[in-house]
């Protein structure tokens, strides 16, 4: 239970979201850099990650409930899926090999965003389709972070990214068909 | 691809998405004006959004490759679906039948903290949570809303539940409990960190052979485990099998899913591509239809792919019930024939053709033990898994050194009997043809009758007692424990008629039984040198009481302790013999055949060596009493073997292997020829070390005891037929060893579990029963505790039963025999250590095999 990361919580809840999770950033990376050390360690190479299953444990562990509203834990998971991007990547870089490839990071979606047929993906291959997407339209990327890594709602989405819900619907659903085609090139390389 | 065209893209997939699908292609054209990229680009993304609505209306676990589930899902989760305002953060479980997934940090049941989905299952979906009660990980899987509405199948779930408890095993998931809430039934079980094996296989191929025998070992343990337990499976397949990262299998899902299953055809649950003809068709389902899904488990395993796969239940109906899958070697041509032999004996259509266990499976996997299998699964293996043991734990070692020891054992023995003070290995000692003529020249006449043979000091000293006085005529005092030649003579035949003598003993004519009564009853005793040391004539018969025969046998303390105890034990095996013999778990063949052989054996040394006189009358009765003997040890030899040896069995059968094997004894089995070969070199060094205490004991000058093997070894003195009769007791001897310490030994191991302690708590029971046999208190400490109960135990626990008896055997046999050499070897010496330094011979011989061949 991390009191100081509560506080800011409750205190952030009602600044415009942006604001708020630059402030919540590193007070969250540590935390759950190290809850997700685990998940990265090498022998565990051939393991399979669930990002957004670590941020939901990473606020059950270091958030106290009872003091945070619907809005607090909002911030709190797009926090969480901007440390946790930034996790995998970083843990990419120290790993030193190519972000390709057997024994690299696969990563678990939810059901519910999973854009290949098995539900787990390629970590390397999925940031490098979401940063050709990000070259194209930075928003939807950033969209479809929060949802990957976070596991955000698509009203929580559009409250952290302040644009409407049918935007996000819209965008989220282009953005899967795009990925799908992109990772289905990918695979077939 | 600009961020201007990008967006555009984005705007008319969205458009056209929206209108049905027979409009789109028109839709396109217009809305494209000719940009072909443009349209193409936007074909692609609808194909993939198309490609995903399908996808997920199916089950999303890995069985959905394999054809879909029986149960349909209940809704399919379409991408835009809100999942649910979060308005607070922790929050009870939703009403039933709303089918919203959960999500994590709700509370369930106030006890479980769900922290994440772990993946949606055919029957729920499955997270992992936190027992907040105990504090420690679980697993939570949710009965699909539709199964929890009805009644009886809740309560069909709950049966299976209890029967799933049941099993613990380090190979099997547990399931903790069932609960309920807010009308959600879910489990609560165990919680395995891994991946199960259908996500390993479709990620990595086929894995390495080694991984995927021990995957299929422990499979099959778990699998024999709940077998044992009463429990089947019914729904085996890679999804249901997880491993964590050390490679450790543990089966999910025992009979689960078939309680959530109904029972008409189109409700009928299990993963068609994983069932068994029978069960597709609703013929009732048995561990071998495990069996078979278990096949179809290692056909993936080694091949990396399923044994079928098709699109619809009728398709797989007809693949299971006609169909042949691709044999396996021409998918993997470099796998190992046993491999593709068993996994397709498992895939037989009818039931009875299949493996009807899943440890004779285990059995079949290359360079598995299992005996180990057995012992892990906690399961008894039949005799015949026992006999045909792989032979991974079976050395091949050393036979020319072992046959070298039993040569030099036979070379060195001579030798060393002469001075180690035994009583009949004394020098200057005369052998049993001078001995028998010196004495019928001190009798001034002979009867009709004569018996010979040799007696200890102290027999001797009982004699005397009883017809000492006027009737005897003394000569040379006899030295303390020294043995003494006798010959008696009478005008009647003479007959044993001592109980003792009958039934323990050797049923012949002794010194003492039968008591020298009448005039015409005479004795002559001389000491090994010929020389006189007494006469008697028979006393006159006394009024009342017939002689007592004690001291005939001359056993010792020890020794009728002994044989109380096993007269206890016996009777208290009785009901377990009983129950045994009229279960599967005994060995009645083995019982059958050790029983029978130590009938022979009596019977055969009864009729060799004992005392026979043409009077019909008691040659019947002697007769008579022989056979019940003879009936009697066989028949506690039967209960005893019924009763202990699946003790054995179950909790130590690798000492069973060669003794198993012996009983179905094929000539050429090279297993029993190597057991017998060490226990050949194990009883000649037993018999070395024995000789050697005498010899140390002697040199300094201390008193030993009596010899054990006393009374056998007065038997070999006389030579002839008396001592071909003691020495084929030996066999007796031997069996019996083997069962003091094989007994004692499976019960050890059953309650200390680890070989090594049992063994030695073993050892420290068997040394005060052991020690007497030494030649001293002082020097049996090491050379009875160390040499004899050290190496026996070790010899026991590398090589089993068989080389213990053998060993015990040949002790007997050479211990017994006059050995020593005094100008030369007697012949019963020299005839001994031929025939086991020839039985070494032949085992050299016969233990020979090539690496890599096992016997059929």
């Amino acid at each position: 239970m991390n009191r100081e990361l509560t506080q800011t919580l409750v205190e952030s809840a009602s600044s415009p979201p942006a604001k708020a999770i630059q402030k919540l950033l590193p007070l969250v990376y540590d935390d759950l850099r190290a809850l997700a050390a685990k998940y990265l360690s090498a022998e565990r190479k051939n393991h399979t990650l669930q990002p957004t299953a670590l941020v939901h444990e990473a606020f059950v562990k270091l958030v106290d409930q009872s003091r945070v509203n619907w809005q607090g834990r909002t911030h709190f998971l797009a926090v969480g899926a901007e440390a946790m991007r930034r996790i995998l990547i970083d843990h990419a870089r120290t790993k030193k090999r190519g972000k390709r490839g057997g024994g690299w990071q696969r990563v678990v979606l939810e059901p519910s965003v999973a854009v290949t047929e098995t539900g787990d993906v390629d970590f390397g291959a999925l940031q490098d389709a979401i940063d050709e997407l990000a070259k194209l339209d930075p928003q939807q990327a950033r969209m479809v972070e929060l949802r990957f890594f976070g596991g955000l709602t698509v009203e929580e989405v559009a409250h952290v990214m302040g644009v409407s819900k049918r935007k996000v619907e819209g965008d989220w659903t282009h953005a899967k068909a795009w990925l799908r085609a992109k990772l289905a090139a990918e695979r077939s390389e | 691809m600009t961020p201007e065209r990008h967006a555009l893209a984005r705007d008319i997939f969205l458009k056209a998405a929206a209108v049905p699908r027979s409009e789109r292609g028109d839709y396109l054209v217009q809305q494209c004006a000719g940009d072909e990229a443009l349209r193409g680009e936007v074909e692609k993304l609808l194909a993939y959004h198309e490609q995903e609505t399908l996808a997920s209306a199916a089950p999303t676990d890995a069985s959905r490759r394999s054809g879909a589930q029986l149960e349909l899902n209940a809704s399919a989760e379409t991408i835009a679906a809100p999942i649910g305002s979060r308005a607070a953060p922790v929050r009870p479980t939703p009403p039933l039948g709303s089918g919203a997934p959960l999500e994590p940090g709700t509370i369930l049941g106030g006890r479980y903290r769900l922290a994440s989905l772990l993946g949606q299952g055919g029957m729920g979906a499955v997270y992992r949570a936190e027992d907040l009660t105990l504090e420690q990980p679980v697993a939570i899987k949710f009965l699909d809303s539709r199964f929890a509405e009805r009644s009886d199948w809740i309560e069909r779930f709950r049966n299976e539940v209890r029967l799933a408890r049941i099993v613990t095993h380090p190979n099997v998931c547990r399931v903790f409990d069932i609960g309920e809430a807010d009308g959600r039934v879910f489990l609560s079980m165990e919680f395995v960190e891994g991946e199960d094996l259908a996500g390993l296989i479709r990620r990595d191929g086929k894995l390495p052979f080694e991984k995927a025998v021990d995957i299929a070992r422990q499979v099959c343990t778990g699998l024999a485990a709940a077998h044992g337990a009463g429990v089947l499976h019914r729904d085996l397949k890679p999804a249901n099998i997880m491993v964590t990262r050390d490679g450790h299998v543990r089966l999910t899902d025992f009979g689960i899913a078939v309680a959530a299953g109904g029972k008409g055809r189109e409700l009928r649950a299990g993963t068609p591509a994983y069932m068994a003809p029978e069960q597709i068709a609703g013929r009732g389902v048995d561990a071998r239809s495990d069996i078979y899904a278990l096949g179809l488990v290692l056909y993936e395993l080694f091949s990396g792919q399923p044994a079928f796969s098709a699109d619809s239940l009728d398709e797989y109906e007809r693949f299971h019930e006609e169909e042949e899958p691709k044999p396996l070697s021409s998918l993997v041509p470099e796998l190992e024939p046993g491999v593709e032999q068993l996994v397709h004996w498992c895939l037989r259509k009818d039931p009875n053709e299949r493996p009807q266990s899943a440890l004779s499976v285990a059995a079949a996997l290359p360079g598995v033990d299992v005996l180990a299998v057995a012992l892990a699964a906690d399961q008894l293996p039949a005799p015949e898994l026992v006999a045909s043991a792989s032979d991974a734990k079976v050395r091949v070692e050393r036979r020319g050194m072992l046959t070298l020891i039993v040569i030099a054992a036979c070379v060195a023995l001579p030798w060393l009997r002469a001075s180690s003070g035994l009583p009949w290995e004394s020098p200057g000692a005369k052998s049993t043809e001078f001995l028998r003529d010196a004495a019928r020249q001190e009798l001034a006449e002979s009867g009709a009758f004569e018996s010979f043979g040799y007696c200890s000091r102290a027999q001797a000293v009982s004699f005397l007692d009883r017809f000492a006085g006027a009737n005897a005529v003394g000569g040379v005092t006899p030295a303390e424990g020294e043995v003494l030649f006798w010959l008696r003579t009478a005008a009647r035949p003479l007959s044993p008629q001592s109980a003792e003598n009958l039934v323990l003993g050797n049923s012949r004519v002794s010194l003492l039984d039968p008591p020298m009564v009448g005039a015409d009853a005479r004795a002559v005793l001389l000491n090994q040198s010929g020389r006189l040391v007494t006469q008697a004539v028979g006393a006159q018969p006394r009024l009342g009481g017939a002689p007592e025969g004690a001291g005939v046998v001359g056993a010792s303390l020890a020794q009728s302790t002994l044989r109380l105890t096993a007269l206890l034990v016996t009777f208290v095996c009785l009901p377990f013999a009983w129950r045994n013999y009229h279960s599967a778990r005994g060995d009645r063949a083995g019982a059958v055949k050790a029983s029978a052989l130590i009938f022979g054996i009596q019977l055969a040394a009864w009729l060799v060596g004992a005392t026979h006189v043409r009077a019909l009358g008691i040659e019947l009765t002697n007769a008579t009493v022989a056979v019940l003997r003879a009936f009697g040890f066989a028949s506690i030899v039967m209960v005893l073997y019924l009763a202990l040896e699946p003790l054995a069995r179950r909790y130590w059968p690798h000492l069973l292997i060669g003794w198993t094997r012996a009983l179905n004894f094929r000539g050429r089995d090279p297993l029993i020829w190597q057991h017998v070969l060490l226990g050949l070199a194990l009883g000649s060094f037993w018999a070395l070390l024995w000789t050697c205490e005498w010899s140390l004991v002697t040199a300094l000058g201390l008193t030993p005891h009596e010899p054990f093997v006393m009374r056998q070894a007065m038997d070999r003195l006389v030579g002839g037929r008396v001592a071909a009769a003691s020495a084929v007791q030996s066999v007796v001897f031997g069996l019996t060893q083997g069962l003091l310490f094989a007994t004692p030994l499976a019960i050890a191991r059953a309650v200390l579990h680890r070989p090594m302690p049992a063994a030695v708590v073993v050892g420290l029971l068997l040394l005060p029963v052991l020690l007497p046999r030494g030649a001293h208190w002082a020097t049996s400490l090491v050379f009875i505790g160390g040499g004899a109960i050290g190496l026996g135990l070790w010899a026991m626990v590398r090589y089993g039963l068989l080389a213990i008896v053998i060993a015990a055997t040949v002790t007997m046999f050479l211990n017994a025999a006059p050995l020593g050499w005094q100008q030369g070897l007697r012949a019963q010496g020299c005839f001994t250590l031929m025939l086991v330094a020839g039985a070494a011979l032949v085992g050299w011989r016969r233990s020979y095999r090539k690496t890599g061949t096992s016997p059929s």
